[in-house]
């Protein structure tokens, strides 16, 4: 199973450089890999229906515990042959679609592909942080598809949105995740089984005192990909992107994956009371409230796109449910929805590419144009509207089963059967919406001067294949039996048979649900009957409920709430953003010191008078330093304060800081005196109030330290790392015998190369800021004609690397040069 | 002697943070120059200080030794804070020849 997500990535690096060397390669490529990877899950069909779950595991993180382990049970095959099986004919027909924009194919097939490896690596994973990574990758490979059309406002809105409540979701299953890990390991089960989310099935999670948190975390995770209301506006927003990638992540893959998570855990975490209402409920109320809004929509993608919330609604409330009857239903509901909705969606995106326009009101009697089109669209909405021998009939069919069969509550079982009645009437209106109005003849048609033609091949194969296998399945649905049962067992968590048939006899309760079909379909002609006459508005209210509106205005809240502190915290000069910084670090750092006050004890010996003599004289240098105004005078100041500290360093045991210290302070006084002395003295100071608020600041400050640093070297601290780094040396004396130089050295070389690094990059920007007075200066010349002489000779003598040369020219350009001694210094210094 | 080092690092800070809070950009970069020998300062005490017992393995060996590892970082950290104060010499230098004043409040406005 590994290999087959890899084959998916890998394909995903090769397709963009493949589309480079000959595009036809990329096209092919991408289709080709997802139709093997489908040919490679079916091989395992029989395996999985007869001899059950198939578990593989790969070390990854033993350290904390992290296997990628992946399992292949009826549920996450079904899964992963929709994902290549459905991926495979969009990849085809997105090479089709997007022959218009040939420069970016190349890219949107290397994250489709990217896309479907997440999307296999989540409904295969079994590891809870392999299950929680692959979950992000699809968010963040969704951000980059819906935001395709990334110069347009309403693309980058819809993808940041969809990411942001993807990706919250995700990081609060993750939490929901480790906790029925840790409840499980609380329970007595070994910490590398509970990890595995198929092994969490036997722990009793539901019978602990976190239940109630992992439930809240694991179902927000699975409503927010899965668009389930209120959080279900993301995905009409995500419609903004090009017609393939909503065929494929927003109807059959992606939004699948948070119903595929409440299927997969209802044998960890279903069959309560809690489980039960809350999952049901919100499935119940999107199923119906979505589907209702689908059929006033004027745009074929936003109907589609809702009758989509309504189907992850049912199943949802189908996963809440849990009996045996609703795991069926699920499994087979899961697969007529992918095999009606993708090739819908791709209808419509060929009739927005051929007529022009999405608004179903728009194109009548397109479908006598489009031939092939209307034949995919004429099939899918059949199977959409339940209508017999159509695959979409036995969904429903067992999705009224399932509420007949709910036997606990007796009141429970009618308002399930009117909910999904209710849910197959607007389905059924929505298919009506989107197909009749292409087959019927009368004014609104698309414009008759120019007919719409046919798209390619390509754009009409790719749906009629998913489309004819909804009839196919109809009819032979003897063929789904063994899958549909596997899937149904996954989520049952007991063997569960099935058998499927379009005619079940006329006794109860398949007589009534036969009523209820033709009642359905009924109150479906006359709703489409009334918007026939009198289309919706162009703005439905129905369509923005509340959760668009409430996410944005917590996004501009957030933005607001940033600028506010923004402008309060750093505006201003630069010495107000130091005086908040270390104000703030000042009461932060006090508050615990006064809280729980010590007085510190002082250590070591007296300090003998030459000690006391250089601090001294460090102290009356700082006053220097501060009240001097002349530049040169502030420099020595800094010179002597910069050699104190190297003395001190020499009297306590620290030979080599002394000599960097030396080396780098004579350096930092040249440098100094080279560029300050061209610069102005101290123009202004605060007024008299400020410097005083200013002075108790930093004597705050200073006190802070002080005691900070008393009550820190007071009690001998442990030396664990010095000591491992002593014991080491004295086993390899060889090393070095400066233990600073091997640790520097040998132990911590990282740190060494990143100080090298940094030396580096100062470098750079001390030369790039020099190079750029240069410039400047050469500009200015060249401006002025009688210059002209002075620019001409600058050039040769700033390719001329002569220090010399250099040097005279002065302050502002030697920087550059103190930098590289300085690095040198500092390794002939260690390796000594 | 902790005692007096402590007290050094103290005045330095203070003096630092005045220096920090100077309308003078050019007083910025003492400050910085400042802060940076203070943290050094300061870590180097807080590993406890010592007369002549330098980490040198032929010298001493054991627990009289002084500690190796802050030293160490003090090493790394005295190059790195050479490094940014450079940097910022010459960015402050060019500040002031652009804007031809050292004055935080008139860059601001400007």
């Amino acid at each position: 199973m590994l290999i087959a997500i890899a084959t998916a990535f890998v394909a995903a690096i090769l397709a963009p450089l493949l589309y480079r060397i000959k595009q036809q390669l990329a096209t092919v490529l991408a289709p080709g890999v997802a139709l093997g990877l489908f040919a490679y899950f079916a091989s395992k069909i029989p395996q999985v229906t007869e001899d059950g779950p198939i578990l593989e595991s790969h070390v990854w993180v033993p350290g904390m515990n992290v296997h990628a382990s992946f399992i292949l049970d009826g549920l996450g095959l079904v899964f992963a042959l929709l994902v290549t099986g459905i991926g495979a004919l969009i990849f085809t027909y997105a090479a089709a679609y997007f022959a218009d924009e040939r420069d970016r194919l190349g890219g949107v097939l290397s994250i489709f592909l990217l896309f479907m490896g997440s999307m296999l690596g989540v409904v295969l994973a079994d590891d809870a942080i392999t299950l929680f990574i692959f979950w992000e990758l699809t968010s963040v490979t969704s951000f980059f598809l819906i935001g395709y059309k990334f110069y347009t406002e309403k693309a980058k809105k819809s993808a940041l949105q969809a990411l942001v409540i993807t990706g919250a979701g995700g990081l609060v299953l993750l939490v929901g995740l480790l906790l029925m890990s840790h409840a499980a390991i609380a329970q007595g089960m070994p910490p590398e089984e509970a990890r595995r989310i198929s092994a969490l099935a036997d722990a009793d999670i539901q019978g602990h005192s976190l239940y109630t948190a992992i439930f809240v975390l694991v179902v927000l995770g699975a409503f927010s990909k899965s668009a389930q209301m209120p959080l279900h506006f993301w995905l009409p927003g995500a419609m903004v992107a090009p017609t393939p990638i909503s065929a494929y992540l927003h109807s059959a893959t992606m939004v699948k994956a948070g119903t595929f998570l409440l299927a997969r855990l209802n044998p960890q975490l279903g069959g309560t009371e809690l489980w039960f209402w809350t999952v049901t409920t919100v499935g119940a109320v999107t199923m119906v409230v979505a589907a209702a809004i689908a059929v006033f929509q004027r745009d074929l993608k936003s109907v589609l796109a809702y009758t989509t919330v309504s189907a992850l609604g049912t199943l949802t409330m189908l996963a809440g449910i849990g009996t045996e009857t609703a795991a069926k239903a699920f499994a087979l509901f899961l697969v007529v929805h992918a095999l009606y909705k993708a090739p819908l969606f791709m209808a419509a995106g060929t009739i927005d590419k051929k007529a022009g326009t999405r608004d179903p009101w728009a194109i009548r009697g397109l479908a006598y144009r489009m031939r092939g089109t209307g034949i995919v669209i004429a099939l899918a909405c059949l199977s959409m509207a339940g209508i017999p021998p159509f695959f979409g009939f036995i969904g429903k069919e067992e999705l009224y089963a399932t509420a007949f069969y709910y036997d606990d509550l007796e009141w429970m079982s009618t308002a399930l059967a009117v909910a999904a009645w209710l849910g197959a009437a607007f389905t059924a209106a929505a298919a009506l919406v989107v197909a009749l109005p292409a087959f019927s003849r009368g004014p609104g048609g698309p414009d008759p001067s120019k007919p719409p033609k046919e798209g390619p091949l390509r754009m009409v194969a790719a749906p009629a294949i998913l489309a004819a296998a909804g009839i196919v399945l109809g009819t032979l649905n003897v063929l789904a039996e063994d899958l549909v049962a596997a899937v149904a067992t996954s989520i049952y968590d007991a063997p569960v048979s099935v058998t499927l048939a379009l005619w079940h006899g006329l006794e109860y309760p398949y007589g009534v649900m036969l009523l209820m079909s033709a009642a359905s379909l009924a109150v479906a002609g006359l709703l489409y009957a009334k918007l026939s006459s009198k289309p919706p508005a162009e703005e439905s209210k129905l369509g923005r409920l509340q959760g668009a509106e409430v996410y944005a205005r917590v996004i501009d809240g957030i933005y607001k709430l940033a600028g506010a502190t923004a402008r309060v915290v750093q505006g201003g000069p630069l010495h107000r953003h130091v005086f908040i910084v270390t104000a703030v670090a000042i009461a932060a750092a006090a508050t615990p010191i006064l809280m729980r006050w010590e007085t510190p004890q002082t250590t070591g010996t007296q300090p003998g008078i030459p000690e006391i003599v250089i601090v001294a004289l460090g102290i009356a240098s700082l006053g220097l330093l501060i009240k001097a105004k002349n530049r040169l005078v502030q420099t020595a100041a800094a010179g002597v304060i910069g050699f104190a500290i190297a003395f001190l360093f020499a009297i306590y045991s620290g030979p080599d800081l002394a000599i960097t210290q030396l080396m780098v302070e004579t350096l930092m006084v040249i440098l100094l005196v080279l560029v300050l002395h061209r610069l102005p003295a101290r123009s202004v100071v605060h007024a008299a109030p400020k410097r005083i608020v200013h002075g108790v600041i930093a004597l705050a400050g200073g006190a802070l330290v002080t005691v900070l640093l008393l009550l820190a070297a007071s009690p001998r601290y442990p030396r664990d790392a010095s000591d491992f780094y002593i014991a080491h040396l004295e086993e390899e004396p060889e090393l070095a015998r400066n233990l600073i130089n091997a640790i520097l050295e040998n132990f911590r070389a990282m740190d060494t190369l990143g100080e090298i690094v940094v030396l580096a990059i100062a470098g750079v920007g001390v030369t790039a800021l020099v190079k750029l007075h240069k410039l400047r200066q050469r500009e200015e010349g060249e401006q002025d004609a009688g210059s002209g002489d002075d620019a001409g000779q600058q050039a040769p003598r700033e390719a001329q690397n002569d220090p010399a040369a250099r040097g005279a020219e002065a302050g502002s350009e030697d920087p550059a040069d103190p930098s590289d001694p300085a690095e040198g210094d500092q390794d002939e210094e260690r390796s000594s | 002697m902790t005692l007096l080092l402590s007290l050094l690092v103290g005045a330095m800070f203070s003096a630092a943070i005045y220096l920090l809070l100077r309308r003078s950009v050019v007083d910025l970069i003492f400050g910085l120059l400042l802060l940076s020998h203070a943290a050094n300062l300061l870590v180097f005490t807080a590993g406890g200080v010592q007369y002549g017992s330098p980490p040198l393995v032929w010298h001493v060996a054991g627990e009289d030794m002084a500690d190796p590892l802050p030293q160490a970082l003090v090493l790394t950290a005295i190059v790195i804070g050479f490094a940014l104060v450079a940097f910022a010499v010459v960015l402050v230098a060019r500040l002031c020849t652009a804007e031809k004043t050292d004055d935080a409040e008139e860059i601001t406005r400007s």
